[in-house]
């Protein structure tokens, strides 16, 4: 875990579920990310994606193995991060 | 959107469900029409697809819905595209009726192209000139015309 502002943190996360950053997992991302109170960020390299934005997080087009990066910022960073990095990191429902 | 089968593709003038449900049946029988899929498939497809809606809505905001499922009876990404006038209650994740759905099958080994693809359907209707330009579209021609024209960053 990395601090890079106040209130900024920053966790990387591998994609393990076979079906990458897929809708499924994508919504339950956005849907949680605009219910805390501090700003997600999900970062693919360059790309950028705003957690709140459904359509952002399935613009990152994250396969399997993909390597994402996930920053919270503002208040309650800190213990808010953990869920979305659980949520990436989630090898998805068996079949 | 090079998996879009043309033949099916249904504008606004020729959609006629009018809920979720038979709006993923007139897609998935779309598809049966263009002669990709077999008949005898149909009703498994339409269950697949259905069940995925209940582990969570496609309906992805913007008017959009992407409802979708793996299934072995195609062996590459194949898609329709149906628009609603009055639009369709999907339970989407805005709350808004649904005026364009995109239904895609992928074959069940290939869950990386099944991502790329939508990401590129996600990518081309970001753009609201284009989406508003597809719901107008009175003809099927008139849709691949828009969709073809699209470039990409465009919106």
């Amino acid at each position: 875990m990395t601090s890079i502002l106040p209130n900024q943190i920053r966790r990387t996360v591998i994609i393990v579920n076979p079906n990458g950053l897929h809708m499924r997992p994508a919504t339950t991302f956005a849907q949680l990310a605009a219910n805390v109170g501090c700003d997600i960020t999900v970062w693919h390299g360059e790309k950028r994606a705003n957690g709140k934005s459904l359509w952002d997080l399935i613009g990152l087009c994250a396969l399997r193995g993909t390597e994402l990066t996930v920053e919270a910022e503002g208040p309650d960073a800190e213990t808010a991060i953990g869920q979305f990095v659980d949520i990436l990191a989630s090898p998805g429902d068996p079949e | 959107m090079n998996f879009l089968i043309p033949d099916a593709v249904v504008p606004a003038s020729q959609f006629q469900a009018t809920n979720r449900d038979d709006a993923i049946r007139e897609l998935v029988a779309s598809l049966f029409r263009a002669g990709v899929l077999a008949e005898t498939d149909q009703p498994d497809i339409v269950r697949a697809i259905l069940r995925r809606e209940q582990l969570g809505t496609t309906g992805i905001g913007r008017n959009i819905a992407i409802p979708h499922s793996r299934h072995a009876a195609v062996s590459k990404l194949t898609g329709a595209l149906a628009v609603s006038g009055p639009g369709i209650g999907f339970d989407s994740v805005d709350g808004e009726p649904v005026h364009v759905m995109i239904l895609l099958i992928s074959p069940p080994d290939r869950p990386g192209e099944h991502l790329r693809y939508l990401e590129s359907v996600v990518s081309t209707l970001r753009d609201e000139q284009l989406v508003r330009e597809i719901r107008a579209a009175q003809t099927r021609d008139e849709i691949l015309e828009i969709i073809a024209n699209h470039k990409p960053g465009g919106s």
